[in-house]
């Protein structure tokens, strides 16, 4: 399972805490895809724990892009709370600090 | 001059483009409006018709002139490319073909009927241009104008009616595959940074579809950027060099034009406000010109100001080519395209590389040698380095061998003008699937493997595939399929043909089979046995002799063919289902790993890629070994074969038993041998012509110490295993008279 739900999660409040493990690359793509719209369907508020990624490639770029497409349709908000220095580095190279709401503070080039 | 070499080039060249032509051509039937592939027709074509005129060879010119010109009409759109135009391009190609073939051979005069054959296509083609030939001219007009306009591209792009901003803008939308063919954007993006600073960046994903729908696999990404560099053009297209097919690349210079810019915007699947707004915030072109552009466009149309037309063409015609059609001077890269396809290649005389090959092979067996020397005298030092050597000679021979293998698909593809022409000859309707395309085998056994491939395709379109009103009646659809397919397998390459016809019937090979005196009787024959008898020698089953086949003198030739290469065929049917004949090969023919055991005194050698595991044998089953054929092995019954029987020699009492498990075709068997010595790259050497009737050996090797050691021919002995105690429909295939 490459995401993972973490404490804080709650059906009433809609909101849920995810991590998600080492790999958000193209061979987890389709998985993760799968699972995180899953998510998204039942809860009004995700909020991506990315502290544990250590591989992210363009395929997982991609997977929060559509994330934020698929938020944005539903009138629901996912957000990107942590994020490990793969991710910042993908996301500076991007020009995409400001995606998903994450933070400025890492997000600087 | 010497221009010998340069007419050998051309005849690989024109050979390889001509291919090329045929391939896209078919390609085309399925797939009409693949522009790509329209212009890969059209430079083909060019480049022929270019390089003959080069060598004065004006028959060839002149006749591949008019193609091109009714190709260019295509190209443009003016002209439908239906069924009956294909046709008569693939009649044009082989007529070139013959043509080139001719002029090579210094025989510029040809025969009448070729002479007819040739003014009937010609005449054909004129017709279809119908009075509009001065395309051609055009063409040719432009093809002068653009390569001289590439010497003066310094000059024309810091042209003053550019824009002001001084980076360089580069825009890039990655096709789907992108992603899946191992290019990410982000390591050209990484490498471009090397080159200057990327002042600005925007990520485009407007392709991207709904989440449902999106292929997290798919890449949907563009990028608009800016890119401040002193690099030269020719600099920033090579970072992106490798991702020329999976991306359309634009690149815009320093102070561009505007029209280069309009022409951007034109060509990307963005809306102008879109890119209008993105431009602007890169600072590309800024907010009086953003006007300009959008709003005015017809005021920016200088005809008259030649400069800035050639501007904007060089600037499109350097970038690479994704949107024919419109685009207005392809033809001076597209030469560049076609003489270097995706990666550079250099040719290598094939007797060099074999060359390599042996020498490699006498490395391996002197390393080996050392590495003997190395363990006995034991010193540490010595040993490392020898360590580090054997590797090193691993990685060589591994690579030296790669260098001989190529791709099945090109073979493949050869096939689609077979399964058209014959299903046309036949008046059934048959489709060719081709799988597996990819996988990679040894440039010697694909010479080798074409003639029988063909002779299975030809049976499968002929006895296969039944009539159209066949299938419907059984419930099948009109269209027939015909499938290649190749994958790896425990160190061999597979290959199948299948059909979706009507199946083998056993009933009609029994039939003949007695007849001509192959069998006495049906009596304990599997499926397997009965449909292995149409390869027997002078078999055929087809009720009418077409002149496909049917005459009964082919699938024993396939056999051989294929045995001649170390290889087997097996056949699997279902009436009413298909049938599949599947190649099985190994993947080299000169070295492989192999697997150390000692039997008596005796050293063999079994390649490695079909050894599944090594089991040691439990002191209380060692009675049970001299007893029976079958040990149990995890629940599994385990067929076994003693070495030492089988090829006699004393065996030894003292030691412990060992089984080498060894794998082929999906079956495993148990070899028992004395002692396992673990792996030995092995160099094959074939035996002699007297021992061509030796069973259950495919060769020799030669260790470290000079010993000779026996290569075990797995197949073999995995066969001799599965007949044990089955009547003998024939004399079992000798694996070692095959080798040469």
């Amino acid at each position: 399972m490459p995401v993972k739900r973490l404490r804080g999660t709650n059906k009433k409040t809609g909101r849920c805490n995810l991590g998600i493990s080492e790999e958000m690359n193209i061979y987890h793509a389709q998985a993760l895809k799968d699972e995180l719209l899953g998510y998204l369907n039942t809860y009004r508020l995700l909020q991506l724990d990315m502290s544990d990624v250590t591989e992210f490639d363009s395929a997982g770029f991609q997977l929060l892009l559509l994330l934020e497409h698929a938020a944005r349709d539903a009138d629901k908000q996912v957000q990107l709370h942590q994020a490990s220095t793969a991710v910042n580095d993908v996301l500076n190279l991007y020009r995409a600090d400001g995606l998903l709401g994450s933070n400025p503070a890492t997000g600087e080039a | 001059m010497d221009m010998e070499p340069a007419i050998q080039a051309f005849a690989t060249e024109s050979s390889e483009l001509l291919e090329q032509v045929e391939n896209s051509l078919l390609e085309l039937e399925t797939n009409p409006d693949d522009s790509e592939r329209v212009n890969e027709l059209f430079r083909a074509f060019h480049t022929i018709k270019g390089s003959s005129g080069m060598f004065g060879f004006s028959k060839v010119e002149s006749f591949t002139h008019g193609v091109e010109s009714l190709l260019g009409k295509v190209r443009e759109g003016s002209q439908e490319l239906n069924e009956d135009l294909i046709s008569l391009f693939l009649s044009c190609r082989d007529h070139i073909s013959m043509l080139v073939g001719n002029a090579l051979d210094g025989n510029e005069e040809l025969e009448q009927e070729q002479v007819q054959a040739g003014d009937v296509l010609s005449a054909q083609v004129n017709a279809h241009l119908s009075g509009s030939i001065a395309v051609s001219d055009e063409l040719v007009a432009e093809d002068g104008k653009t390569s001289s306009g590439k010497d003066t591209q310094s000059q024309v792009e810091t042209e003053v009616d550019g824009v002001a901003a001084a980076h360089w803008h580069i825009s890039l939308r990655f096709q789907p595959d992108a992603l899946r063919n191992g290019m990410d954007p982000l390591s050209f993006l990484r490498y471009l940074e090397h080159l200057g600073e990327i002042t600005g960046l925007k990520v485009v994903d407007t392709t991207m579809p709904d989440p449902a729908e999106m292929d997290p696999e798919s890449c949907y990404l563009g990028f608009e950027i800016a890119f401040d560099s002193e690099s030269d053009r020719e600099a920033i297209e090579e970072v992106f060099d490798f991702v020329q097919d999976d991306c359309d690349i634009r690149i815009l210079p320093p102070h561009a034009s505007l029209s280069a810019y309009r022409e951007l915007v034109e060509q990307v699947p963005e809306s102008e406000q879109q890119m209008a707004v993105l431009l602007v915030e890169l600072g590309s072109i800024c907010q009086t010109e953003a006007e300009q552009l959008f709003k005015s466009p017809g005021n920016l149309e200088p005809a008259a100001d030649t400069a800035t037309e050639a501007a904007a063409q060089t600037s499109v015609s350097t970038a690479k080519q994704q949107k024919p059609g419109k685009d207005t001077a392809p033809v001076s890269k597209s030469k560049q395209s076609a003489a270097q396809p995706t990666t550079a290649s250099v040719r290598v005389d094939a007797a060099k590389l074999e060359a390599l090959i042996n020498q490699v092979g006498e490395l391996v067996i002197n390393g080996a040698g050392i590495e003997e020397h190395a363990h006995r005298i034991g010193d540490n030092a010595l040993l490392e380095s020898m360590e580090i050597m054997s590797r090193l000679v691993e990685d060589i021979r591994d690579t030296s061998l790669g260098l001989r293998m190529v791709q099945i698909g090109d073979t493949f593809n050869r096939f689609r003008r077979v399964v058209r022409e014959l299903s046309k000859e036949i008046g059934k309707q048959i489709e060719l699937c081709i799988t597996g395309g990819d996988a990679e085998l040894d440039k010697s056994v694909v010479e080798k493997l074409t003639d029988p491939l063909t002779h299975l395709v030809r049976n499968a379109i002929d006895h296969g595939i039944e009539t159209s009103e066949a299938r419907i009646a059984a419930g099948k659809p009109e269209k027939g399929t015909v499938t290649l397919n190749a994958y790896h397998d425990s160190g061999s390459i597979v290959i199948e043909i299948s059909d979706d016809g009507g199946g083998l019937s056993k009933e009609n090979i029994l039939a003949k089979a007695q007849e001509r005196g192959l069998i006495d009787s049906a009596k304990g024959l599997s499926d397997q046995d009965i449909f292995h008898l149409i390869f027997e020698p002078g078999f055929s089953t087809a009720e009418h002799i077409t002149n496909l086949s049917g005459r009964g003198v082919g699938m024993d030739v396939v056999r051989r063919n294929i045995e001649a290469l170390r290889g087997q065929v097996e056949v699997e049917s279902s009436a009413g289902q298909g049938s599949v004949f599947r190649i099985r090969l190994p993947l080299t023919l000169a070295i492989i790993d192999g697997f150390q055991v000692r039997v008596g005194d005796a050293r063999y050698v079994i390649p490695l890629d079909m050894v599944d595991e090594c089991v040691e044998l439990p002191r209380e089953k060692w009675d049970m070994l001299q007893e029976s054929d079958y040990i149990e092995l995890r629940q599994q019954v385990l067929p076994l074969l003693r070495l030492s029987n089988l090829f006699g020699g004393n065996a030894s009492i003292d030691s412990r038993p060992d089984i080498v498990v060894v794998r082929y075709a999906g079956q495993v068997v148990g070899l028992v041998v004395d002692q396992l010595l673990g792996e030995h790259q092995t160099v094959i050497k074939p035996l002699g012509a007297i021992f061509q009737n030796l069973r259950g050996i495919s060769g020799a090797t030669i260790l470290g110490s000079g010993e000779v050691a026996m290569i075990i021919d797995v197949p073999e002995l995995v066969l001799k295993v599965m007949n044990r105690g089955k009547p003998q429909v024939r004399e079992m295939a000798s694996v070692s008279e095959q080798l040469h």
